[in-house]
């Protein structure tokens, strides 16, 4: 009786989290959209949003570069920081929980190094797609880091048949050390692309347009919601570790590719438009479990509220701090992230 | 791990890089001092202190200078008007754009990454640096330094004045400081030949295009050369308020509302088709008024006497763009 009882104080008092949580990220959302480096009056945006929402007209008072930073520039802008801090964090929750280590992501696998030898291949021999030209370098980026994961994982599995978590972050380690290998013999074979190289992989959120944004928003909540509703048990499982997620019946081998695979996907695509961000992907997941437990039902869907919000926290302070000079967002990341998470990480051991 | 530290590194790097190129007292010089400094020239017959150089190392210049390595493409331009083609054994990969002059068969290194050991079997008596190669404070020529080799650093120049500074070290250091005159008060020149002709006009200067590929927007404010270029021609710097060489946001660009929009970015076909493109400016004046232009690089990048005659080519386009729009409003 008692254990029952606690048991729903513990729910109610969860659920009244997620609700917080949900509408504290939804506050957050709306305070990056309203400051940026141009002052917009609160009424005009009102008056924007509604003339692009029912499809009339936009009030001719309002100056037309007004209008096209609010809506071009700076909505995509935000929207797209928020899905980028979602989909990393989602996957470093993966990452974590699939090989039991607090500190792993999907970097460790080689996505960001696989992702810049994709640019610079594409800057060096200068291919662009037919259609969609602006998309070559994020798409090359795509998928030599996904394919970079992909031969992580098939590397570890010809090695070591039950893809153990020593081997496949041994093997991660190795393929990106080698990759980024390849990656600097390229940039100083051509001298003239290593800036342009070096530019891309800082990355930035500063030109996403709305065709990049949706596609980010359509990949990384497909591929957190795939991940929730299919594998938030297996992942629970699997947090006790490789014998006691077999010796329960869960098939390791397949879950674990699929979920390094999407990760990869997640990762690939936020490397792919804003370039390579640290430690929203490791914050983010450890406040998640801190606050909501284990279970990786709620801490899928928090992850991916939370690492929003301080996705786009940070890309708010980075195009605003120093306005009209931009910080590059992974430097705001770090710079906030790495002695948070440090905090959160050794308050939870001392305990 | 490593790599995203690395590439944090570098981003702050390059942002306190940025932060730091800035010198307010190089903004004083305007249109005045660039006409008054053709006679200050001519006057100042007095050799720079060659016992350091532009970077303030100490320096022990040997006598004869018979084998020059010039690791920086400005310099390399300079030494071969000073006559001394001939004399460079060894030069950095951008200096490759002026073989033509030199030796085909001359060995190349990465300014950022040089080979000492084969910089060292060169013998040279001097070897000329930029500043670009101490990125990140650490002296790749340190080793040549030990080794008893003459490296003199030429750091990137900030003002017109420093660059001609730097084309008279150049001269002095070699023997060749009549000829270096002769450089500078071709700069001199062919500035005053430039008239006030931009009216004002709102200039943004574009070193990159902020779309999917290059996602910043790169750009400079004052406290660097390229903003006394734009000075001299009457034109206005959107970014004047800033220091040194920046990165901006698109929103601070667009609502800045520039008349002309100016561009280096040389590594897409159409740089410029690909501004006008940007998705969100089409309302920019620059934009509707297709003012946007395309300006050589090299000639604009690299600090040299050279400078003057992209003043000459960047008025030449901005007078265009003015005149174009008049008769458009017309």
């Amino acid at each position: 009786m008692q254990g029952a009882k606690t048991k729903t104080v513990k729910t109610i008092s969860r659920q009244a989290g997620i609700v917080f949580s949900v509408l504290a990220c939804f506050f957050i959302l709306l305070i990056c959209i309203r400051f940026g480096s141009v002052h917009i009056p609160l009424r005009d945006m009102a008056r924007i949003t509604w003339a692009h929402i029912s499809g009339s007209e936009v009030p001719s008072d309002i100056q037309k570069n007004i209008v096209s930073i609010f809506w071009t520039i700076r909505l995509p802008r935000v929207l797209a920081a928020f899905f980028v801090g979602g989909a990393l964090s989602v996957s470093g929750l993966a990452m974590q929980a699939l090989l039991q280590n607090p500190l792993a992501s999907s970097y460790t696998m080689g996505v960001s190094s696989g992702a810049g030898l994709g640019a610079a291949v594409v800057l060096i021999t200068g291919f662009t797609l037919p259609v969609a030209k602006g998309l070559s370098l994020p798409l090359a980026g795509f998928i030599f880091g996904s394919v970079t994961v992909i031969g992580v994982l098939a590397l570890s599995k010809a090695i070591d048949s039950f893809l153990s978590n020593t081997t496949v972050i041994l093997i991660g380690m190795i393929v990106s050390l080698f990759v980024t290998g390849i990656l600097n013999l390229l940039s100083t074979l051509n001298p003239d692309h290593t800036k342009q190289i070096w530019m891309w992989m800082t990355g930035s959120l500063s030109s996403i347009t709305w065709l990049q944004s949706e596609i980010l928003a359509v990949v990384s909540f497909l591929g957190a919601l795939f991940l929730l509703v299919f594998y938030s048990k297996k992942l629970d499982i699997m947090t006790f570790g490789d014998e006691q997620a077999k010796a329960m019946g869960v098939d390791m081998n397949t879950a674990k590719i699929v979920i390094v695979l999407i990760t990869s996907v997640l990762t690939g695509v936020s490397v792919a438009f804003a370039g390579v961000i640290g430690f929203v992907d490791l914050a983010a997941p450890h406040v998640v479990r801190r606050i909501f437990g284990p279970s990786h039902k709620t801490a899928i869907a928090m992850s991916f509220v939370y690492g929003g919000a301080f996705m786009a926290l940070a890309d708010l302070i980075s195009r605003t701090v120093l306005s009209p000079r931009e910080i590059p967002v992974g430097a705001v990341t770090a710079l906030i992230g790495a002695p948070f998470f440090a905090y959160v990480f050794f308050a939870s051991r001392r305990k | 791990m490593k790599k995203k530290i690395a590439t944090l590194i570098l981003a702050a790097a390059m942002l306190t890089c940025a932060a730091c190129t800035a010198k307010p007292d190089d903004t004083k010089a305007t249109e005045e001092s660039a006409a008054s400094s053709a006679e200050a020239s001519a006057i100042e017959t007095s050799m720079p202190d060659i016992s350091t150089d532009r970077a303030g190392n100490a320096i022990e210049v040997p006598e004869n200078i018979d084998k020059i390595v010039s690791l920086a493409p400005s310099t390399t331009e300079v030494l071969i008007e000073l006559g001394l083609a001939d004399k460079i054994v060894g030069i950095d990969y951008y200096s490759a754009d002026y073989l033509e002059y030199l030796d085909a068969d001359i060995p190349q290194f990465d300014m950022m990454e040089p080979d000492c050991e084969l910089i060292a079997s060169l013998d040279p008596d001097i070897v000329f640096t930029s500043g670009m190669s101490s990125v990140g404070g650490v002296n790749p020529f340190l080793p040549l330094v030990e080794a008893g080799y003459c490296v003199a650093d030429i750091p990137s120049s900030e003002s017109l004045d420093a660059i001609r500074d730097d084309i008279k070290f150049i001269g002095a250091v070699t023997g060749k400081y009549d000829e270096s005159l002769d450089l500078v008060s071709y700069m001199d020149e062919t500035l005053a030949t430039v008239s006030e002709v931009g009216n004002g006009a709102k200039v943004l200067f574009l070193m990159s295009i902020p779309d999917a590929n290059y996602p910043s927007l790169y750009t400079f404010g004052s406290g660097t050369y390229m903003q006394e270029m734009l000075d001299i021609i009457g034109a206005t710097n959107v970014f004047a308020d800033q220091e040194g060489w920046i990165s901006v946001s698109s929103e601070d660009a667009i609502a800045a509302d520039p008349d002309v929009i100016l561009t280096t970015v040389n590594w897409v076909e159409d740089p410029v088709g690909d501004i006008l493109a940007l998705e969100g400016w089409e309302n920019v004046t620059a934009i509707k008024n297709a003012a946007v232009y395309y300006v050589d690089a090299n000639l604009c990048s690299r600090p040299n006497e050279h400078i003057a005659d992209a003043v000459v080519e960047w008025a030449g386009l901005i007078t265009s763009a003015g005149t174009s729009s008049d008769n458009e409003a017309a």
